[in-house]
């Protein structure tokens, strides 16, 4: 079998890899915090990038860092970033979303239920009092004064669900200021995505116009030593 | 193919957005209803490969797509009618009435549509009593309910108002976790916490003759639906899509 027809292969696969990723990211187009994924392709292979000799293939996601739109919306316990950055949860991982709620014991967590670290721990409040953060992260109860600082570190990451996403190297310092009332939504352009999916669709077609080409040849070779 | 499940499940999530705007859209007129607020998060992440990649780069993790992460009500106040009925009484600032079932149970309430019944007791406009069995004689003149909650009307032959009750206001620590069972009732659940009484200021007070409206706002809903059928309609596409290059792959064999 020529090589050609498996060049042809690896490409239609990593096409497919890239609408996985595509559908994924229009799939949320409405998840608070959430950042699109982008496919990148690598040659593979005998002589790494040099053409005839290595194939295609769709080897890393990369996470978006763009911005998505912060909208208002009043609820005293949701936050923004604006600016690199993640809040820290208690259970190691990082999100963009600050969608945050409290549970029966005082203490803000996200909505799955995961307590939000301050620089001091996990965050508490009192029954019934008003929480007020200023841009720094810095929280105020109406009662309990000052309480913790919110943890905000910035870090590589890799999402692993839930509106998490996992540290793939050391934190650094965040600049990121946070915006009380507020939300940030996907940073998912829909518009981008639709193109990258035609683009991607008929980019399975010319692998599959090559792999048919290539049978073509192999079919005429056989030819030869026939009659 | 993961492009068409994530697809699938993003269509599901728009879908469960617009029948949460349509709740909310519906009770627009619903007294002290409180809007819906649907969240999604990302599904898991699959590595599809390892080979390849460089030092330190992320993998090829692909997602699977989205679902519902939660459904709370946003409890921000509503705005306030007046209606001029004086068992009409309204809360300004945090916190819920308490009612009782049939059954003993306590349930919670913002409605504070009250009627009386042949007897004169206190009840909501479903019939449940409101607690501290408050009992407003028929033929009692003037009934006043105090911005602190304390219930007095003028009994036949009097010329003073007498005490009748005290209507008391109780918060929870997470109101989203408060279980909500239609009928603008709520039931306390682990996630929301024990009531405690809310002592009652000039912030926090009751106010007679007005009632809470619904805090649904109509525009902001109308948008949230317009762009609800856009997502919905851009995940068909690419279950579109992706038939169409299965399609092509089919087509391979000639």
């Amino acid at each position: 079998m020529s090589r050609d027809l498996y060049a042809a292969v690896a490409g239609a696969t990593a096409t497919w890899a890239q609408m996985d990723v595509a559908a994924n990211n229009l799939a949320n187009v409405n998840t608070t915090g959430f950042r699109a994924g982008r496919t990148a392709f690598r040659l593979i292979g005998n002589g790494e990038g040099v053409l005839g000799k290595s194939t295609p293939q769709a080897t890393e996601v990369f996470n978006s860092t763009r911005e998505g739109p912060i909208e208002q919306d009043g609820n005293p316990l949701h936050f923004a970033l604006s600016g690199q950055g993640y809040f820290s949860l208690e259970d190691g991982s990082l999100t963009r979303d600050g969608r945050f709620t409290l549970d029966d014991q005082g203490r803000l967590v996200t909505q799955q239920g995961i307590a939000v670290m301050g620089e001091g721990g996990p965050i508490e409040l009192s029954p019934g009092e008003s929480l007020n953060a200023s841009p720094e992260g810095i929280l105020t109860g109406s009662e309990s004064g000052e309480i913790d600082r919110l943890k905000i570190v910035d870090a590589n990451v890799e999402p692993t669900g839930g509106n998490r996403m996992r540290a793939t190297g050391p934190t650094r310092a965040a600049t990121a200021a946070v915006h009380q009332g507020h939300l940030e939504g996907s940073n998912v352009n829909s518009m981008g995505v639709m193109v990258e999916l035609i683009e991607a669709g008929r980019h399975f077609e010319a692998f599959q116009k090559a792999m048919q080409a290539s049978d073509d040849a192999t079919a005429r070779l056989n030819r030869i030593g026939g009659s | 193919m993961r492009a068409l499940y994530a697809a699938a499940s993003g269509m599901s999530v728009q879908q469960t957005q617009l029948e949460t705007v349509a709740n909310n859209i519906a009770n627009v007129g619903t007294t002290a209803f409180k809007r819906n607020d649907a969240a999604f998060e990302d599904l898991f992440y699959q590595e599809l490969t390892n080979g390849g990649k460089a030092a330190g780069a992320p993998g090829m993790s692909v997602g699977a797509g989205a679902r519902l992460s939660s459904l709370q009500k946003d409890h921000t106040q509503g705005s306030m009618s007046h209606t001029g009925n004086a068992l009409h009484v309204a809360i300004q600032g945090d916190g819920y009435l308490e009612v009782t079932t049939p059954d003993g149970e306590s349930l919670y309430t913002r409605d504070g549509r009250f009627t009386l019944d042949a007897d004169g007791t206190l009840m909501t406009a479903a019939g449940l009593p409101v607690a501290g069995n408050v009992l407003i004689p028929p033929d009692a003149q003037s009934v006043e309910i105090t911005a602190d909650g304390t219930i007095r009307a003028v009994l036949p032959n009097d010329i003073q108002p007498t005490v009748l009750g005290q209507l008391e206001v109780v918060d929870f620590t997470n109101r989203g976790g408060l279980r909500a069972i239609g009928g603008n009732l709520y039931q306390q659940s682990p996630q929301s916490g024990e009531a405690t009484i809310v002592e009652m200021s000039p912030s926090n007070s009751l106010v007679q003759g007005y009632l809470e409206d619904s805090n649904v706002d109509i525009a902001s809903e109308l948008v949230k639906m317009i762009l609800t059928q856009r997502a919905y309609e851009l995940n068909s596409k690419v279950v579109q899509a992706a038939d169409d290059t299965m399609q092509v792959a089919v087509n391979l064999r000639r």
